[in-house]
């Protein structure tokens, strides 16, 4: 009874703020005090699919994220394997202190001396420049899935492992089996904070992903195609993590949290 | 393999971390600036460090950062006591994890706002007449609004963060408790919550030095003044080439703000640490 | 390892490429026709401000479109929430002499022209070259000529031209005020109904101007090319003073401002405030349209008269394609594509052009558009138009507001 109470709380205050986005997308007047609009168009949503740029802006963004996740997802890899049971403990603290750091500087702190040097580099205004940039900011949630994980598992498995004669690469092959919850973690986080920047795409790169055809609007104070552009995005990004869980956690829910 | 596998990660981000804010402090100590010949000088840090609207804005900054991760943590604690297992719940909260922050922040306004849907539901239900007797929640001098939308934002987070060690705890851990004779309420508070509460730790921490870093709510649903660090900064760096060293310093008051933060969290796990290795 | 060589491989291949510009084509001197040989099939990037629906349709349906057919080249749009950003990163290229950028067309004005022009970042001066430029602008007219005081010397070509106006509803307000005096005494009578968006936004910023010029005797003194920041905040003492005066009355008291133009749109549209502003007198209409706004919106000017400026097109000093460029801004600066963004339909804003010089055909077609309930009459706008004050003085006001108004 208790859960679906909570169930029914979360619901209500977490979920359905989202219908007045959903209302929003379609209204056209609303004046105070009406609670729905006094006239609907379907305009903006129109507007949005029949644009080449929305099609194009959402190869890109799903794209980046995607390339960032799967890099930063292989550094992180091999990083968290060799830290997991290190003893270099003072290596370690060197390394997380470096990896974690993105979280406490203000982004756009790196972004004004990284542009320069992707400027000198010739990786400014490409693709790669951006995954470049985005590689970073995401980098602490995967490590940190993937410590979490790893932690959990005791080293003796690994000796187990080896006195049966497993190779580095066998050792790893089951690593990644038994941490398909973390990774799922990890890589959704990066999925979806990599498909929500909006500032490295647009100055480091000039791509137009989805947040940067939203934001002029919802900065410029266009309700509907504001609402329509924040669904679609969050939408998205639920897609993303949604794939991420399927594909790399299996459909295997409830025998392990 | 060792802690080289980690070597190249440590490249990049050590060139991201040190390179990016090595040239911005430069260009704040005018050594780099956008245009012109370089001069060494300290008039932005002047500038910024004597002006009192950096330490309105410190205050504010601190205010909503502390108050808004501690009704978060709460109300995750508490959805976590509630739902366990509960797969369901746990999937729903994914949704608001994606919505983008500055949608939250619109939501907000739109929702709370005067004449919002939240006061015209009011209005049908006959609580109030007008939209001006209705509560600011938004827009407002104590910050309110932005601490709404953060909660609202980062319930979810701490929830699916801390979730999965806490239900690692209870499988392995309460049901010996359970056993023994204690009661849910005691295999609550006298083993989950001291197995689990240092990764809440790093959550909220994680939570309240992104609060202190992130512009798009308190730019929403701020007001005029004070502003928030990331606010103030962020309107130095669109403002003339003169202004762009001083958002540079804005942005290293808050990265200040973030580091004390930090320290405060990792420090409070070390003692347990300590207190542990005693026992 | 490998990234690094390949970072390292591209760095000499980006090098290589600035080092030989794409060909020794002069567009600044060639004749037109061979302009236009060298441009067709090529690909331009526009970058512009996107927020507003109605504006983007008409460049990516109309613009576009017809530049493709006469021209043969193509136009993308890049949508940006503020040159200023663009600005700042031509100059940080220029500065690490990147020599080759992504962006050939960039809209802009005011102080950002003005910091892109005096630090080289623009291309040109090429608007001379433009036939339509030739046949169809007044290039000595003041409005044109200088951009916020500043002499564009052809470093930009005019796109249309936007007038400062108030946004009100007429079911609401049977009789708007018509000067700044008038204004404060609607205020006093009707508290909460009124506020602006703070400086920085341009629309705020610009509000406060237009305040500047009736409070503080007249806009003259502010457009001589003598005054300084000194001597304007000096000047601007009655301003503060007005605007102190009337902050009680305002939204939420003055404790807070609206923070961008988007946010005062939504509350005049909620019915929270009673009048809205902006930059762009077919804003309204636009939004009218839309159903954003109630059908009643009406917009009105002062009768002194309110602020006037003329937003121009303008190619960054490594735009990849100078020349495609080049012609691009001349199609959008034909009678057609003139024609039809005077159109309500498209966007409805003013022409950069003659309409003198047009054709009989091209007059007629002028005649006949009507541009709605919402947008005032081309004469009426034509006859309330004040000059900007220098660009660089902006900031000055944009500052004295944060310390004299915000913050008091």
């Amino acid at each position: 009874m208790l859960r679906w109470g909570v169930f029914g709380l979360v619901a209500f205050v977490f979920v359905a703020p989202l219908g007045v986005l959903v209302i929003a997308s379609g209204a056209g007047v609303w004046v105070w005090p009406s609670v729905l609009p006094q006239s609907w168009t379907g305009g903006a949503w129109w507007t949005v699919i029949a644009s080449d740029a929305f099609v194009s802006a959402l190869v890109a963004s799903v794209g980046i994220a995607v390339a960032v996740t799967a890099f930063a997802f292989v550094l992180c890899w091999y990083a968290a394997f060799g830290l997991a049971h290190s003893d270099a403990r003072g290596m370690r603290t060197i390394v997380l202190a470096v990896c974690y750091a993105p979280l406490v500087v203000p982004p756009f702190l790196p972004l004004i001396g990284t542009h320069r040097w992707l400027i000198r580099l010739g990786w400014s205004d490409s693709v790669w420049g951006v995954i470049a940039v985005t590689v970073p900011l995401v980098v602490p949630y995967v490590l940190h899935a993937l410590l979490l994980g790893l932690d959990t598992i005791s080293a003796q498995w690994r000796d187990v492992a080896r006195m049966l004669g497993a190779s580095v690469f066998a050792q790893q092959r089951t690593l990644l089996a038994m941490l398909r919850p973390s990774i799922a973690l990890g890589c959704g986080c990066a999925l979806i904070v990599s498909w929500s920047q909006y500032v490295v795409p647009l100055t480091i790169g000039q791509i137009v992903t989805i947040p940067v055809l939203m934001m002029p609007y919802i900065v410029g104070g266009d309700r509907a195609l504001g609402a329509v552009y924040a669904l679609v995005y969050t939408c998205g990004a639920c897609a993303l993590w949604l794939s991420a869980d399927v594909l790399i956690r299996g459909r295997k829910r409830g025998s392990r949290a | 393999m060792k802690w080289q596998g980690s070597s190249p990660l440590l490249l990049l981000m050590g060139a991201y971390v040190c390179g990016g804010i090595g040239m911005a402090v430069l260009e704040s100590v005018g050594a780099a600036p956008l245009i012109g010949t370089p001069r060494w000088t300290l008039d932005a840090y002047v500038h910024v460090l004597t002006a009192e609207w950096l330490v309105d804005g410190m205050w504010l900054t601190m205010r909503i950062a502390l108050v808004s991760t501690g009704i978060a943590v709460g109300c995750a604690v508490m959805i976590c006591m509630c739902i366990g297992h509960f797969a369901l719940t746990r999937t729903l909260l994914l949704i608001p994890l994606a919505v983008p922050h500055l949608v939250a922040a619109l939501l907000t306004v739109w929702i709370a706002g005067q004449s919002g849907w939240g006061a015209r539901m009011a209005h049908a239900l006959g609580i109030v007449d007008h939209w001006s007797d209705v509560p600011i929640l938004t827009n407002d001098t104590f910050g309110w609004g932005i601490i709404f939308a953060y909660v609202w934002k980062e319930v979810p987070f701490i929830v699916l963060f801390w979730l999965p060690i806490v239900v690692r705890i209870r499988e392995e851990w309460v049901r010996v408790a359970r056993v023994h004779g204690a009661s849910a309420w005691r295999a609550w508070w006298g083993v989950v919550w001291p197995l689990s509460w240092p990764s809440l730790a790093i959550g909220s921490g994680i939570v309240c030095v992104f609060v202190i870093g992130a512009i798009e709510v308190p730019y929403v649903l701020g007001v005029t003044h004070p502003a928030s660090l990331s606010v103030l900064s962020f309107e130095l760096y669109r403002g003339t080439l003169v202004e762009r060293p001083q958002a540079i310093v804005v942005a290293l008051c808050q990265m200040l703000m973030c580091l004390v933060v930090l320290a405060i969290v990792l420090f409070c796990i070390w003692r347990r640490g300590q207190r542990h290795a005693g026992w | 390892m490998k990234r690094w060589m390949y970072c390292v491989m591209i760095a000499c291949v980006c090098t290589a490429c600035g080092a030989n510009p794409p060909a020794s084509f002069d567009p600044l001197r060639a004749p037109w026709d061979e302009v236009l040989t060298e441009a067709s099939g090529k690909t331009v990037h526009l970058a512009m401000w996107g927020g507003s629906e109605s504006i983007n349709a008409y460049v990516d349906r109309i613009v576009a479109p017809r530049i493709k057919q006469t021209a043969g080249v193509t136009i993308k749009r890049v949508p940006i929430d503020d040159a200023k950003d663009l600005v700042n990163k031509l100059l940080l290229e220029k500065s690490e002499r990147k020599t080759t950028g992504t962006i050939d067309i960039v809209w802009i004005n005011g102080e950002n022209f003005r910091t892109a022009k005096t630090n080289g970042a623009l291309f040109g001066p090429f608007a001379a070259q433009l036939p339509n430029v030739q046949q169809h602008v007044d290039v000595d007219a003041p409005d044109i000529a200088y951009d916020f005081g500043l002499a564009t010397d052809g470093y930009e070509a005019p796109w249309g031209k936007a007038q400062f106006v108030f946004i009100y509803d007429q079911a609401k307000i049977p009789n708007p005020p018509k000067s700044m005096e008038q204004l404060r005494t609607w205020v006093r009578d009707n508290p909460g109904m009124f506020t602006y968006p703070a400086p920085p936004d341009f629309n705020g910023s610009a509000f406060i101007r237009q305040a500047l010029y009736e409070v503080a005797g007249g806009h003259e003194p502010f457009l001589e090319q003598t005054m300084d920041a000194q001597q304007l905040s000096g000047r601007a003492q009655p301003l503060w003073a007005y605007l102190n005066e009337i902050e009680p009355f305002l939204w939420r008291a003055g404790k807070t401002y609206p923070e961008n133009i988007g946010k005062l749109d939504m509350l005049y549209a909620s019915g929270e405030v009673w009048m809205s502003m902006g930059y762009d007198p077919a804003r309204a209409a636009n939004l009218v349209k839309n159903n954003t706004f109630p059908k009643t919106t009406r917009t009105f000017v002062l009768d002194k008269g309110t602020l006037a400026n003329t937003h121009y097109l303008a190619i960054p000093f490594n735009a990849p394609q100078q020349t495609a460029a080049m012609v691009a801004i001349n199609e959008m600066l034909s009678p057609e594509l003139q024609i039809a963004k005077f159109d309500p339909n498209n966007w409805g804003e003013d022409m950069a052009l003659d309409a003198t010089t047009f054709r009989e055909q091209q007059r007629a077609a002028l005649q006949r558009i009507h541009r709605g309930e919402a947008t005032l009459p081309t004469d009426v706008l034509a006859k309330h138009r004040l000059p900007e004050m220098r660009g660089d003085l902006v900031p000055v006001l944009e500052e004295g507001w944060k310390n004299e108004v915000a913050r008091k």
